[in-house]
């Protein structure tokens, strides 16, 4: 069965998927692509049609002629993006390491309670990945707002004698992100702990380890690739997040999803958005590379 | 129907990327005979079965099944059955919606699939489970389950892979006598892949042994046993002494070989050439204490209890450790005695070194 | 030997406080009878009331729930296909090109996934509209049903459909008798998740939608960049009733399952 081609049958049940696939989402790319690549004019649409769908050849190749890479260099220059990209890791970056920190003893003391419960347990940290994002991250406003329930509760407890402006700032988004994240870093750290042989910490003891030895020996270094995962799964998108910052940040959290958004919407500056748009995968296609190679190296070890 | 071997391969081979898992390989499988494909794992036996039920196509060569050429014909296409290491059953069917599964493929009356299931469940003493569901059966149980399914078709040849590998050492036994029962009371021809030399030489009419994608030999259990035709062959099945050496002389139908634990003596065939390096196979059990032809002399190291009999393991002289296997009795040596062992010539195998 | 008993019971303490008190606090105050929503004023259902009048919204929720209904199905049935060409048909040209088309999308920016599509859909002269963001959502809940159902496929004993075939059932046949039944647990999680996924899609959704095509997300969003308003938090507890009765649901189906097999 493991040929190089396919039986006819195999052929049609793959084609479906494939032509769904190479429609919605590679066509659509390589457009980017070409957009992003094209002259900057305000028009409708508002950009000039580098090449019409069905065109001949000769004309495909007369257009290339007229390829720009304006909207690139324009990206460069624009300090917006630039600032918004930089904003962007940096907000993903500090998130991501703080859901890190909140996730893995959570996960370690799921993994640690009795086998009954476990099951559980995970449901409940994984099930709130199964609401509304938007709701989500819109039940923060009322917590984070200058009159709403946190400053209302930290003045009543006398903590604070003004409230505090954490609302529309970057300390907002950052809490906004590690909370609506958090599940999926949660999920691959239980998952990685989950399947450690407690035998292993039980043959550390017995060689002579304290617990903090076996953990930092043992215990952390095997759940290397969950950490890992979960941290790739939650920094990838929570680069280019648009509804978070949007929601709860200030107007100087310009982060580059919010950026594109507001080119794309609001300028109508199509190929410039395309471009930044091209520039934010280029950026994040890399550490998934990484991933997927340590993956297979893993796999083949 | 189509006369002819119930399954034969002609120079078949197969490669998987780099490596060959069957080289060349022709057998002929008589009708109602019960074949073990024998060999370590990797060597090519579970391959060369896929390839008979048809989910692996050969590269090379012709597979027939009662004369009829299969070698491109899809396993649903087939006059063969499998009984798989995992049995397979299908978890979301009733043991007898298994049984019936490829009847109803055939597009059989109900009835007659009734009847027919009927038959089956009976054969492998399955009355009452009709109803339940796979992982509501015993090892033993899902083991015959399969079996039933497999045989309903009535084919005109069986594959069974690892047949008894899940099952434990005493049900493995009763399953074997089973199975040769069965295989004789339907005359179809059985092939039975497996690792494990006890359960071929205790089932099967006829043993191939396979070694990386070739056959080593093909005969009958005892003549594997007693004349194995290459070192591998007698290594593989049971436990054996092998003295490498010299032929000095060789007259009439011994030939006298110098090893490093003295001049042996041993029957052949065909006279060996003066000079040639030959090893001498020699199974424990032909061995004995006391004086004789062949006589070595050692030390008595450890022996190990088997019921009626005991392994002893000399050293001898040269200091290699040889197996002896002795009856039970009360003069047996005790360890650290100083022992004579002999052998009679016709215990010896000559093969190749 | 030191006693974690406490330490772990404060972690988990904190870490489902987080997790849940945001959650509760909205659904709290959503029956506040005040229009204030951090000052409490007693218990009130006034705001679902109004809720359930506002007929922008309760048409907004059937766009959102049809779509998800509609893109979910196409997903799953994809999502199956293509799990099993990854699955059972071993190495064929262009796997690792098609490997990336099914993968890419679920780390992906939204952002970046909904401005490609609107380009197609601009340079294609398709009107947007309901079936433009049927068709984005099917693509981007395609990823997910693909992983669900390939992990399903990966465990599944390859020699049950090799059993069927040897006993005489043919391509489809093993594929309808043996395989989907076997499959269809992870076929009924591939399409709850794509729902859930669609229903809460809001960015590709501003992408791809046209007049008259608003969903729930949208709307919801659009009054939430006005501030907090009592009726959304209705809308809200509504939701996560919803979703919190499917996932007992699925709970309690997986345990009847589990029990009867």
């Amino acid at each position: 069965m493991r040929k190089g081609r396919l039986s006819t049958g195999a052929r049609l049940a793959l084609g479906a998927p494939y032509l769904w696939i190479a429609l919605f989402f590679l066509a659509p790319l390589a457009l980017v692509l070409k957009i992003s690549l094209s002259m900057s004019v305000i028009a409708q649409p508002p950009y000039e049609p580098a090449f019409a769908f069905g065109a001949g050849l000769a004309e495909w190749v007369a257009q290339a002629q007229k390829f720009s890479t304006e909207s690139y260099r324009g990206l460069l220059d624009d300090p917006l993006y630039l600032q918004s990209c930089l904003t962007s890791l940096a907000i993903a970056g500090v998130s991501t390491l703080i859901a890190l920190l909140v996730a893995y003893p959570l996960a370690l003391a799921i993994v640690r309670s009795s086998p009954r419960l476990r099951p559980l347990l995970i449901g409940l940290a994984v099930a709130p990945f199964w609401t509304s994002f938007l709701i989500r991250v819109y039940a923060w406003i009322a917590i984070l707002k200058e009159e709403g329930l946190l400053n209302h509760a930290l003045l009543a407890l006398g903590l604070v004698d003004e409230p505090l402006a954490i609302f529309a700032t970057n300390t907002a988004v950052v809490i906004g992100i590690v909370y609506s994240y958090l599940p999926f870093v949660i999920l691959p750290i239980y998952n990685s702990l989950e399947r450690q042989d407690a035998s292993l910490r039980e043959a550390a003891a017995d060689l002579g380890a304290s617990e903090l030895q076996t953990f930092w020996t043992v215990t952390l270094p095997l759940s290397a690739p969950g950490v890992v995962a979960g941290a790739l799964l939650m920094f990838i998108p929570a680069v280019g997040e648009f509804v978070i910052p949007d929601l709860l940040g200030g107007s100087d959290t310009i982060m580059i999803g919010r950026t594109m958004w507001n080119d794309f919407f609001e300028n109508r500056d199509w190929p410039t958005a395309s471009a930044g748009a091209i520039a934010l995968l280029a950026l994040l296609v890399g550490p998934i590379v990484w991933f997927e190679r340590r993956q297979m190296r893993e796999a083949v070890r | 129907m189509s006369a002819g071997p119930a399954l034969s391969f002609e120079q078949v081979s197969k490669r998987f990327g780099a490596t060959v898992a069957v080289d060349g390989v022709s057998i002929e499988i008589g009708a109602g005979e019960f074949f073990a494909l024998l060999g370590p794992s990797g060597c090519g036996k579970t391959t060369l079965m896929r390839i008979a039920a048809g989910f692996e196509t050969p590269d090379e060569g012709r597979v027939t099944i009662g004369g009829a050429d299969v070698t491109a014909r899809p396993p649903h296409r087939r006059p063969v059955n499998m009984m798989f290491q995992s049995y397979a059953l299908f978890p979301h069917m009733s043991v007898a919606d298994n049984v019936a599964f490829g009847l109803r493929r055939e597009g059989m009356a109900r009835a007659d699939v009734a009847a027919r299931v009927a038959e089956m469940i009976r054969l492998v003493q399955l009355q009452g489970m009709e109803t339940r569901r796979p992982d509501q059966l015993s090892g033993g149980q899902r083991q015959r389950a399969a079996l039933a399914r497999a045989l309903a078709r009535r084919p005109r040849l069986l594959l069974l892979d690892e047949p008894l590998a899940a099952l434990d050492r005493k049900l493995r036994e009763e399953t074997q006598f089973e199975l040769m029962d069965i295989q004789k009371r339907l005359g179809t021809a059985f092939v039975v892949v497996t690792h494990d030399q006890d359960e071929a030489m205790a089932m099967a009419d006829r043993i191939a042994v396979m070694r990386a994608g070739r056959i080593e030999q093909v005969g009958a259990p005892a003549e594997i046993y007693e004349r194995p035709r290459s070192r591998f062959v007698a290594e593989f099945i049971g436990e054996i002494n092998l003295f490498e050496g010299r032929v000095t002389a060789a007259r009439d139908s011994v030939a006298h070989i110098d090893t490093a634990e003295g001049a042996i003596a041993a029957n052949c065939a065909r006279a060996p050439e003066q000079g040639a390096r030959l090893a001498i196979a020699v199974r424990p059990e032909r061995m004995q204490f006391g004086g004789g032809i062949n006589s070595l002399e050692g030390v008595v190291h450890d022996f190990a209890y088997r019921g009626d009999r005991r392994i002893f393991r000399v050293r001898l002289a040269s200091g290699r450790l040889v197996r002896l296997s002795a009856p039970v009795g009360r003069d047996a040596p005790a360890a650290g005695a100083q022992v004579n062992i002999a052998f009679d010539p016709s215990a010896c195998v000559l093969l190749d070194a | 030997m030191i006693d974690w008993r406490i330490p772990r019971l404060t972690m988990l303490l904190a870490g489902f406080a987080f997790l849940y008190a945001p959650i509760a606090l909205l659904v709290i105050y959503s029956f506040n009878a005040s229009r204030l929503v951090t000052v409490w004023a007693g218990f009130s259902t006034r705001w679902y009331a109004a809720l359930l009048a506002d007929e922008q919204m309760v048409a907004s929720a059937l766009v959102s729930l049809k779509v998800a209904a509609l893109s979910a199905a196409i997903a799953t049935v994809n999502g199956t296909l293509a799990a099993f060409a990854l699955e059972r048909f071993g190495r064929f040209r262009t796997r690792s090109i098609f490997v990336g088309g099914i993968y890419a999308p679920i780390v992906m920016p939204e952002v970046i996934l909904g401005l490609s599509l609107l380009l197609l859909f601009v340079a294609l002269g398709i009107g947007r509209g309901f079936w433009t963001i049927v068709a984005a959502h099917a693509t981007l809940t395609m990823c997910f049903a693909t992983v669900v159902v390939r992990a399903r496929l990966a465990v599944l004993d390859l020699s049950l459909e090799e059993a069927a075939m040897d006993l005489g059932a043919g391509p489809v046949s093993t594929f309808l008798r043996i395989v989907l039944p076997l499959l269809a647990p992870a076929l009924i999680s591939a399409y709850m998740l794509a729902l859930i996924l669609s229903l809460d899609d809001l960015v590709i959704a501003s992408f791809v939608s046209g007049p008259g095509s608003t969903t729930l997300p949208m709307r919801i969003y659009s009054q939430v960049r006005l501030g907090v308003s009592p009726e959304i938090n209705a809308m809200s507890s509504l939701l996560l009733g919803v979703v919190g009765l499917a996932l007992l649901a699925a709970t309690a189906a997986g345990r009847w399952r589990r029990r009867i097999d």
